[in-house]
């Protein structure tokens, strides 16, 4: 058996929780919809973390309710096995859709941003390349590279607000909750269908974390720590734009510096933010790759998880690649009905994994 | 050849050709003929009995005939048991030999004190002729003739099934040098020599404890030298040692000659930019290293010792970082991380700035970098390569070359070769200094093994920065960086105690308090624990 | 096995390989400093563009000079397409840092058509600074000092230091886009001007202010330029640019001259003392600004100048600053240009994007008073003159 899982401490999965919530939280957020109707998303992207983690929480209480070790055995005890392998391939799918959107993210942003003048394949063929590998090196791999960019991330990241504070007024985000305070709740409900399987993940690899114990302490430090990135990020850019400017970027982050007034020497290296940001990226994109790969390999019963994984990049890349050809507009289709209906998705598997399980768990008590 | 032989038509050719002796033609891509397994030795080999069958068997074994530093000397011990003494000149000390045993053998020795058992009198001549610090009874042929090419003497006595053997060692060494490659302005300046026994000798010398074990065995090489195991054995992790004795014995090849060789033989990842032992020569180090329940091999005919397991923060501490203070010994080691760090990202960096980025430079260093790039004639990525190899012939020429002109190397190097490739437009002068600043940076890493790597890493990233720029760069950096994480020294984590994160407190980068060097690193698993 | 392995890594390698991004040598670039755009003759624009040129070699100083060529195209990339055959090597634009419009086509809205050019397809930042030059662009070009033409990012830098200094304004095109369509302020941009240098014997009245003025550059700043949109409306002096911005709140440091009661003429210090102060009353339209500052006189040995300042001077400069900074805003506001950034303020009392979008300020927006309140403090530091 080579699930290449190891063990990783509770430092390693904090960094990489955090960073696999931030990430998500930040660079998934579709500009044309986000602030089509002013700027909330300070609140939104938040809120969904805070959603996500609330959905944890109770798998975590169904989890230490009926003494299992990872949510694959939860499902399993819960609503059998056939259904059980249905309801985790599905969280496959989503952790695949998550990595999916990332790479299509980062391809494009560093193509449209940085090399404007090269093909989209090649640069897109450049990313593939750390997620494959970190992905085949193993968990235990992508919790160390968590623990060693974690710190120095956080750092280059804030610091890049930080230089762009010249550029801040707080009247561009109003009109304040300008999109009403139902439809905020209601976008941050259904955008918390990212977060969702970013959440479970961990407790699917929980014998890599030490038990669920580490996995709870990790994922609630790791979210405060997300929460407050995607506030802070999210209010940085509504400081720094008008939400009638921001509908129109792709990716407002790269153009935090822009309306900066003082560009001496440090100004204009800007740019090499993106590529700071890859590198949390690439942690991203390789941990929902893993995760999905894992839950594919256990409940289809293969033993190695590299071939999944090399299979899962193969799927993954062409449709990457597909971005810049003709299949643009079915791709996009088929991303934005993913998009409406995976909450609901999501939260029928979760509640009816849990839910049945506490149920089970009920009945057993009473027999005995 | 003369001119006369040149004109000499229909002569063969008297010019020696090593034939080829294995037979067909080989196949296009060529093929790899990996040696077949050797044939594990006999059982021991018993003794002859008589004194002429030894003679025989020593001629046919050890070519005797040829060889005339192998010595077989016969005489009568109490003027009447034939005995011999076998011994290789030079090896073995013959003032030893001529006054401790072969002299207390003749004229000290009655025979009618000798018993008629032959076995016996090994035991009698152990216990009351030689009077020799280490004299043991050896039953097994095979383990004679290792002693004796190891430098012992063997006593074989007519009629008897075992023989003694004499530890009368006396070759020649080298005295005890300052190490050639370790120099510290603060610390002792004690360097291991190619004597095992002497290396021994100095660890002891700091260790005086009584766990300190030194386990001898055959290197694995048919050359058969001694490598000695050393580690304290109510320190160090069990596992360990059973890992690393393990590896040892799986050694099975031609020669073996210094400890670089055994080091790739038992290493997991021969293909790492990064050694997975530390090799060192510095005694003190390897004290240090036995103390925290590391364990060292000492290969005879070696100057150095392989500590394993090894950290990446092991391998950039230098022997001197422990003797300086703590703020002093932080900034030392910050700047050779630092150093380290930039050498090997530097011309990277430059190169994709500058031939894809150059909106994220300022003006003036713009300015300067085309200014400086009038005229020449090759693109900046080749430049950048060119000049770092170029720096690595100056230094590999440097070593090689004789004590007298490797000064002129240098300056011929440094400064000549540098003008001169600026004037004829060959290189520009901001890349020239963009690589002497990397070449200064990569000295700054304490061990060998490790600025090769850095040249290695170095090269990969250039190669990216020139095909993708920044992008390329960035990914290559994470799959490197990924690579080292995962990496492991005979089980432990490359990158402890960072990554990952373990109960000491002992800091990666910074020179910890000296207090935290009272307990081993908890990465080690040591039996304290 | 390792035969396999080794030809799959070479496989891989050259997949690698292909994605090779397409590397230019720094001195293969030719990098545009500045791009004026003039009303054109035979075509919509002339457009000039300021291109570095490179040092010599063995020049100690290693730093090179710039050159300006010019063209004539309905779009930049029409011009860009005459000036690359005389060019060497390709036309850069990452390095643009200023764009100077002339008078006439940022009056006729050519900054607008300006914003159709693709930044990312020339690769120009967003952040690039925007001029209006009193004439033409080029003339303003052609007579920038050595020290801009080397290296235009220290034009940029000045300016900025200009602007926080409170004594410019300064607008980068991020910054002009946000504006109009956020149409919540309109922008200000820095107005600049050539005055040559005096010559014996010649009309001297193009000189700074008709006054004789020798050495120096002559190409200056002397002022804003108000927009409504992308429209030049008007534009004002650096004495009244000092006022605006105090209305803006970007004012830190300036001074004032006025004549006393007692008929002399006096000149003040004035600093920033806190920001400015906004409130707006939505139902009487009523736009409250309080600004406050500092002032420095000489401090006068023989009697208290602080006793003088309370009785006799201070009401008397709050009074000026006062009745200055509504004449501007009466200006802008003729002009239709919402230069004190009133939309801002209005903008806060919605709490909802669509209500927002309806109420459409640009017709509200002439309906609103602004009314300010100024407070000046003395503060006892040196010298400007005496006050008596």
């Amino acid at each position: 058996m080579r699930m290449n899982l190891g063990k990783i401490g509770a430092q390693e999965s904090t960094s990489l929780v955090a960073i696999v919530l931030s990430v998500t939280g930040i660079f998934t957020v579709e500009s044309a919809v986000a602030y089509a109707n002013g700027n909330s998303t300070f609140l939104t992207v938040p809120a969904s973390i805070i959603v996500g983690f609330l959905v944890f929480l109770l798998c975590l209480f169904a989890m230490n309710k009926l003494g299992v070790a990872t949510f694959h055995e939860l499902a399993d005890r819960a609503v059998g096995e056939k259904l059980s392998c249905v309801f985790m391939l599905i969280l496959s799918a989503s952790l695949l859709f998550n990595a999916f959107v990332l790479l299509l993210r980062f391809a494009t942003i560093i193509h449209s941003y940085i090399f404007v003048e090269s093909d989209y394949i090649r640069v897109a063929l450049w990313i593939f390349l750390p997620v494959l590998s970190l992905s085949l090196f193993g968990f235990e791999t992508l919790g160390r590279m968590a623990k060693i960019f974690g710190v120095a991330l956080l750092v280059l990241f804030l610091l890049g607000f930080v230089s762009a504070t010249d550029g801040f007024s707080v009247h561009r985000l109003y009109p304040l909750f300008g999109d009403g305070a139902y439809n905020i709740a209601i976008s941050s409900f259904k955008n918390s269908y990212k977060f969702i399987p970013a959440f479970i993940a961990p407790l699917v690899l929980s014998k890599g974390i030490n038990g669920v114990k580490t996995v709870k302490k990790s994922v609630i430090i790791g979210s405060v720590f997300a929460v407050l990135l995607s506030f802070i990020t999210q209010l940085v850019i509504g400081l720094t734009y008008e939400y009638t400017s921001l509908s129109n970027m792709y990716f407002p982050l790269c153009r935090l510096n822009m309306s900066l007034q003082n560009e001496d020497y440090f100004m204009r290296t800007d740019r090499i933010g993106v590529f700071i940001w890859l590198v949390a990226g690439v942690i991203a994109i390789a941990y929902y790759v893993y995760a999905a790969g894992f839950i594919f390999c256990k409940k289809t019963g293969t033993r190695d998880i590299r071939p999944c994984i090399v299979c899962f990049m193969i799927i993954l890349s062409s449709l990457v690649l597909a971005e810049y050809t003709k299949l643009y507009a079915v791709l996009h289709g088929v991303i934005s009905i993913i998009e409406s209906n995976s909450f609901i998705v999501m939260l029928l598997i979760v509640l009816t994994v849990t839910l049945l399980g506490l149920l089970k768990r009920g009945k057993e008590r009473q027999k005995e | 050849m003369s001119i006369k032989d040149l004109f000499e038509f229909d002569i063969a050719s008297n010019e020696f050709e090593l034939l080829e002796s294995e037979k067909g033609e080989p196949s296009y891509f060529g093929t790899f003929h990996d040696a077949k397994p050797k044939q594990e030795p006999k059982e021991d080999e018993e003794i002859p009995e008589s004194i002429d069958g030894i003679k025989d068997r020593f001629k046919k074994e050890f070519h005797t005939d040829i060889n005339s530093d192998i010595v077989t000397r016969s005489f009568y011990m109490g003027s009447k048991l034939r005995t011999m003494a076998v011994f290789v000149k030079g090896m073995s000390d013959d003032r030893l030999i001529n006054e401790f045993i072969l002299r207390d053998a003749m004229q000290s020795v009655k025979v009618d004190e000798l018993t008629a058992s032959r076995e016996d009198i090994v035991e009698f001549c152990i216990s009351n002729v030689f009077a020799m610090g280490e004299s043991e009874k050896e039953k097994s042929f095979l383990k004679i003739k290792r002693g004796i090419l190891d430098g012992k003497c063997a006593i074989f006595f007519d009629g008897a099934k075992s023989a003694v053997l004499i530890d009368a060692r006396g070759y020649e060494k080298r005295a005890i040098t300052p190490p050639q490659n370790e120099k510290v302005v603060r610390g002792p300046h004690e360097g291991f020599t190619e004597n095992l026994r002497t290396n021994i000798t100095l660890l002891r010398r700091i260790l005086r404890v009584e766990d300190l074990v030194f386990e001898f065995r055959n290197s694995g090489g048919d050359n058969h030298l001694t490598v000695a195991i050393a580690y304290r054995k109510d320190v160090a992790n069990e596992t360990l040692v059973e890992e690393v004795k393990r590896r040892l014995s799986k050694v099975d090849t031609r020669l073996i000659i210094a400890d670089g060789m055994l080091e790739q033989l038992t290493e997991k990842r021969g293909l790492s930019p990064f050694p997975q032992v530390l090799s060192t020569e510095r005694p003190d180090r390897v004290a240090s290293a036995l103390m925290e329940g590391q364990v060292a091999v000492l290969l005879d005919g070696s100057p150095y010792a392989n500590i394993m397991p090894t950290t990446l923060s092991a391998l950039m501490t230098s022997a001197e970082d422990i003797y300086l203070r703590k703020p002093q010994g932080s900034v030392i080691r910050t700047i050779r991380f630092m150093g380290a760090l930039l050498s090997i990202v530097t011309p990277a960096i430059i190169l994709a700035l500058s031939t894809f980025h150059q909106g994220l430079l300022s003006t003036e260093m713009l300015a300067t970098l085309i200014t400086s790039r009038v005229m020449v004639f090759v693109p900046m990525g080749f430049e950048m390569l060119f000049l770092l190899l170029v720096f690595q012939l100056i230094r590999e020429a440097g070593l090689r070359v004789a004590g007298g002109i490797s000064q002129a190397v240098g300056i011929i190097g440094g400064l000549i070769l540098g003008q001169a490739a600026v004037t004829a437009n060959l290189v520009s002068s901001v890349v020239l200094i963009v690589v002497a600043l990397t070449g200064l940076g990569n000295f700054c890493i304490p061990d060998y093994s490790t600025q090769i790597g850095a040249v290695y890493l170095r090269l990969l990233l250039v190669m990216a920065s020139w095909i993708g720029g920044l992008l390329g760069f960035t990914c290559v950096l994470v799959v490197i960086i990924a690579d080292i994480a995962r990496m492991k020294s005979f089980g432990i984590p490359f990158l402890s105690p960072f990554a990952p994160k373990t109960a000491s407190r002992h800091p990666f980068m910074l020179r910890g308090k000296l207090k935290m060097h009272m307990r081993a690193d908890d990465y080690m698993n040591t039996q304290e624990e | 096995m390792k035969r396999i392995c080794t030809f799959m890594l070479i496989v891989s390698s050259l997949f690698i390989f292909t994605a090779c991004l397409d590397a230019v040598q720094p001195e293969s670039y030719s990098y545009v400093f500045a791009i004026g755009i003039d009303k054109g003759k035979a075509k919509r624009y002339n457009y000039s563009l300021m291109v570095q040129t490179v040092g010599e070699k063995n020049d100690s100083s290693m730093v090179g000079s710039s050159e300006i060529f010019s063209a004539e195209g309905d779009t930049l990339f029409e011009a860009v397409d005459i000036i690359h055959s005389v060019v060497s090597g390709e036309m850069n634009f990452m390095r643009t840092s200023v764009i100077i419009f002339g008078s006439e086509v940022a009056k006729s809205g050519g900054a607008e058509d300006f914003s159709k050019v693709s930044f990312n397809s020339l690769r120009m930042r967003q952040s690039v600074k925007l001029l209006v030059a009193q004439g033409e662009a080029l003339d303003f070009m052609k007579n920038l000092g050595s020290q801009y033409s080397q290296n235009l990012t220290r034009l940029q830098v000045d300016l900025v230091m200009d602007n926080k200094m409170g004594i410019l304004p300064i607008t980068s095109f991020s910054i002009m886009s946000e504006n109009v369509m956020g149409g919540r302020l309109d922008p200000v941009l820095t107005l600049c001007n050539v005055a040559h240098g005096a010559k014996e014997g010649e009309d001297n009245a193009q000189n700074t202010s008709g006054v004789l003025r020798t050495g120096g550059m002559d190409s200056y700043v002397m002022g804003s330029a108000l927009f409504d949109g992308w429209y030049m409306k008007g534009t004002i002096d650096e004495n009244d640019t000092m006022y605006l911005l105090m209305a803006r709140g970007q004012f830190e440091k300036g001074y004032m001259t006025y004549e006393t009661k007692d008929k002399k003429i006096a000149t003040l210090l004035i600093e920033k003392n806190a920001d400015i102060k906004r409130k707006v009353d939505m139902k009487n339209k009523n736009v409250n600004l309080k600004v406050s500052l500092y002032c420095t006189v000489e401090f006068d040995e023989t009697s208290s100048i602080r006793e003088k300042w309370e009785e006799n001077y201070k009401k008397e400069v709050e009074e000026k600053i006062r009745l200055q900074l509504e004449r501007i805003a009466a200006l802008v506001m003729e002009l239709n240009c919402d230069s004190l950034g009133i939309g801002r303020l209005v903008s806060t009392k919605f709490y909802n994007t669509d209500a927002w979008e309806k109420y459409d300020f640009q017709e509200h927006y002439k309906e609103f008073k602004t009314n300010f309140d100024v407070e000046v403090e003395l503060k006892d530091k040196n010298i400007i003159t005496h006050m008596d």
